[in-house]
């Protein structure tokens, strides 16, 4: 990230230094506190000239502070195999790496007053889904940062929602998920922040060899949020899906930033993110894969997809390669564009009314993300995006 | 899958240690001293006999320039240029405005034979009927020769060096210069502007098929020297020109810096073809001397059914820091970009272009290959976007890169933003999404997909290069020839 030339400091980062400088003791902040929150000052709320953030800029976009209060969490139930601490784990506010990294990780992790530190022994197969709920309460302002092991041959699903009821507030939260070798592991994110609300948000993870992840992120709420995720592969044979929707109406502003790294030789990546896009919504995904100069074999493969529903809703994509291996296998692909008149036609022509052919077609473009998914989980998801596609086209 | 041995053999012919093009000239010299300072510009512009208004454009940009901060952003890293050490005034002695070739100096019309650029019209391409090119040949910051005036001239078309053109058409030069590329655009532009030193004008009147091929050859032969030069090209109403750019400079272990500027404006129904063999000194095998290549190009199609094109075959320089773009304003204009970037040595290309659609059906194409060997690092950076007004705007964009060895790197970056909701974009990185009818085609008679790819990719550039002078199109040819097999996104 490019360090910045001289500025000054804006309101809402003067309001969080205050904050920090009263509340640092009642919270218990030490000098790694001090210290992450001096790096995030040093660059500030990051702006447009930042290029990880050209399309989203916080310093313009994040006038006010909202008064802290912590969220409330509901973590996962302890079970056999599965262990659950409410509290945050030192590698939560530690945990840097390429993709992973920058003023908001530090902002999240300087503040982080709860958390959930939990693992699932090696072995272990948890059938039921490990659920946590970080809920914001309105017009507040949360922070927290969580880490989730999963050991070696460990199968569980994960399935994480930061909620806020409508009219405001600010929930920032990071998860770190360290997945173990030869695992299969399913992670979930939901952020559903109400209209008004404002998500800042970041996921970790670290694969093992052979292990296999799959994780979905859907966004059906929120005025402004961003998700970076920085994906990192350390074990060789390892294979990850990821996939995101972007759901958003009105004037909102959803932003997914991801990195995965390549580090290592012979795994693979399959990355799918859409967007449905109403009134005057903003997508922006932004993806890059690096194949660093010994992964040799990899194979990535990137998709993203915008619908827009509105003639003043705006897509932007910027997916980016990065190879320094010459024996791989590397994609992207990209498109923007509205329903396809010839579905329509096809399926208004065989008697289907307008509408309920582009609910049709419109569905089917979103629901494409859970392909292949657990049938109730992807049923609970396909709900959520259904419900607001309902909303919007009904 | 890695390259095939063919491809292998095919970039080590041409790898950095081959250079063809590194000898120099002796010739005698007249150079402005070196630095830059306001009387270094006005030293220029006192030089070309400018007038008033062109030398206050000259000052307003340099002092633009001073305030402003070298771009970053680019994927190359290279030691900071220190721009007082370097001649922004470069002109062989005896080149007082030769009436013709017999007033050239000898040991430069010498220089331009072991080129391979025929300077003499009656003997140009001996051999190939039809075949003509006029040339504009740029040697260090002058140019010493422009050919085929007088036929060219019969047809209405101007062609002639920059500062020819800001003497003899000074109305043209003051309504175009700068309305597409702003003297304020960028670091190296604004340069450019206060320092522009020669180059290229075309002006193709109304209705006109400008009768040959028009090229300029750009030289950099001294020690120290930066080129400058600005190229103009206007297609008016219905126009149309094929325009081609060849650069090569003699083997030195300093790097030199080249920052050009290019203007095209198409008005309506007019069509532009520009097309650059870019051979500049790369350095050599430890990454010593070679040019900075660092090139501001931009088309306008400004008028209603106006097209643009560029093709590039970029094999030289040590950095290459250049977008050629467009900006699609006129409705039902058309833009397209066909790349193949070659790097080798210790290369680093950071290239690709800008699609700007601002018009209504307007539809661009890109096409760009990249091809990294050796250390080098090879980047595709491109830009599609559709303005809120830009109803059913169309773009097709597809990148390949292909990695030699394991010690180089092969970088996509495309940004692509959509305003508009009847805006169509694709963006692939995949060999097998060309066209999926015309694979099938090919394929269907027995073409394997390599085999289709390649024709289909040499397709789209063939008009252009078949067009080019023979030296640079056997050249060409055999850089388009590389398979594609082992492509990654």
């Amino acid at each position: 990230m490019t360090m910045q030339i001289a500025r000054t400091e804006t309101p809402a980062e003067r309001a969080l230094a205050e904050d920090f400088a009263a509340r640092g003791k009642a919270l218990g902040h030490d000098a790694a506190r001090s210290a992450l929150f001096e790096r995030f000052r040093n660059i500030g709320l990051p702006h447009r000239r930042i290029e990880e953030w050209k399309y989203t800029d916080l310093r313009m976009k994040v006038r006010d502070i909202a008064t802290p209060a912590p969220f409330s969490v509901s973590t996962p139930a302890e079970s056999k195999g599965v262990r659950v601490e409410n509290s945050i784990d030192p590698i939560a506010l530690e945990e840097r790496f390429t993709g992973f990294e920058g003023p908001i990780v530090d902002l999240i992790a300087a503040f982080a007053d709860t958390g959930i530190s939990a693992s699932v022994e090696a072995g272990a197969t948890i059938s039921d889904p490990l659920r946590a709920v970080y809920a914001q309460a309105q017009g507040k302002r949360s922070h927290a940062a969580s880490v989730y092991r999963f050991g070696d041959r460990a199968q569980a699903t994960l399935v994480e929602t930061v909620n806020a009821p409508d009219g405001g507030g600010q929930s920032l939260q990071n998860t770190h998920l360290h997945v173990g070798d030869d695992t299969n592991i399913t992670y979930i994110r939901h952020i559903d922040v109400g209209a008004g609300g404002t998500h800042l948000g970041g996921v970790a993870v670290t694969l093992g060899q052979n292990a296999s992840f799959r994780m979905l992120l859907v966004v059906s709420s929120g005025d402004l949020v961003r998700t970076d995720i920085g994906c990192r592969f350390l074990g060789s044979g390892a294979n990850g899906d990821l996939r995101g929707l972007h759901l958003a109406g009105s004037s909102r502003h959803v932003d997914t930033t991801l990195f995965v790294d390549h580090a290592v030789p012979d795994c693979s990546s399959r990355e799918l993110f859409k967007a449905v896009l109403d009134d005057e919504a903003r997508s922006v995904f932004q993806g890059k894969i690096l194949v660093r100069p010994d992964a040799q074999k990899t194979d990535g493969k990137m998709m993203s997809q915008a619908l827009m529903l509105s003639d003043t809703a705006e897509a932007d994509s910027k997916p980016e390669l990065e190879i320094y291996a010459d024996d791989v296998q590397c994609g992207h692909g990209s498109t923007t564009g509205q329903i396809d008149d010839t579905y329509l036609f096809y399926l208004m022509a065989r008697g289907v009314p307008r509408r309920e052919a582009q609910a049709m077609l419109v569905s089917a473009f979103a629901n494409e993300v859970f392909d292949d998914f657990d049938e109730t989980l992807a049923a609970e998801f396909s709900g959520v995006s259904e419900g607001w596609l309902a909303r919007h086209l009904g | 899958m890695p390259a095939v041995r063919e491809t292998v053999d095919q970039v080590s012919e041409i790898d950095v240690d081959k250079y063809k093009y590194g000898f120099t000239t002796a010739i005698e010299v007249d150079k402005a001293p070196k630095g830059l300072s306001e009387d270094i510009v006005r030293f220029i512009s006192a030089k070309k006999n400018e007038p008033e208004w062109m030398l206050e454009w000259r000052l307003d940009a340099y002092r633009r320039w001073l305030t402003m901060k070298e771009p970053e952003w680019a994927k190359l890293h290279y030691p900071k240029i220190d721009f007082q050490n370097l001649y922004y005034y470069a002109a062989p002695k005896s080149q007082a405005a030769p009436k013709s070739l017999e007033e050239v100096d000898p040991e430069l019309l010498r220089t331009y034979e072991k080129l391979g650029i025929p300077l003499k019209e009656q003997e140009v391409l001996a051999g190939v009927e039809g075949a003509r090119v006029a040339v504009d040949a740029v040697f260090d910051s002058v140019s010493v020769v422009t050919t085929f005036k007088k036929e060219l001239a019969k047809a209405g078309v101007i062609f002639c060096s920059i500062s020819e053109a800001m003497r003899e058409h000074p109305e043209l030069v003051r309504k175009y210069l700068g309305s597409v590329v702003p003297p304020s655009d960028n670091f190296y532009a604004t340069l450019n502007s206060a320092v522009f030193s020669d180059g290229s004008f075309v002006y193709v009147p109304k209705g006109v098929r400008c009768p040959m091929e028009l090229s300029t050859y750009f030289r950099i032969n001294e020690k120290d020297t930066g080129q400058f030069e600005r190229t103009l090209i206007i297609a008016d109403e219905g126009a149309y020109v094929s325009y081609l750019e060849g650069c090569t400079a003699p083997m030195r272990d300093e790097n030199q810096l080249h920052a050009a500027v290019v203007e095209l404006i198409a008005l309506d129904d007019a069509e532009i073809k520009y097309s650059t063999v870019q051979n500049w000194y790369p350095g050599d095998k430890e990454g010593k001397g070679g040019i900075y290549n660092f090139v501001t190009k931009r088309g306008d199609c400004r008028g209603r059914n106006s097209k643009i094109s560029w093709t590039q075959v970029e094999t030289g320089s040590a950095i290459t820091w250049k977008y050629p773009s467009c900006i699609l304003r006129g409705d039902n204009s058309r833009g397209e970009f066909y790349s193949i970037a070659i790097s080798n040595g210790h290369q680093q290309v950071d290239s690709g272009t800008k699609m700007i659609h601002l018009g209504k059906n307007t539809s661009s194409r890109i096409i760009s290959k990249g091809i990294a060997a050796g250390v080098s690092q090879n980047t595709y950076r491109g830009l599609v976007s559709a303005h809120a007004k830009a109803t059913n705007a169309r773009n097709f964009t597809q990148c390949d890169s292909l990695l030699i060895g394991d010690r180089c790197g092969a970088h996509t970056v495309p940004y692509i933003e959509s305003k508009n909701i009847s805006a169509t974009f694709e963006h692939e990185a995949t060999t097998s999404k060309i066209s999926d009818d015309q694979m099938f085609y090919c394929t269907q008679r027995g073409l394997s997909e390599e085999e289709a790819v390649a024709l289909i990719v040499n397709g789209f550039v063939r008009d252009v290069i078949q067009q080019l002078p023979m030296e640079f199109m056997v050249e060409t040819q055999k850089l388009i020839g590389i398979s594609l097999e082992g492509s990654v996104g």
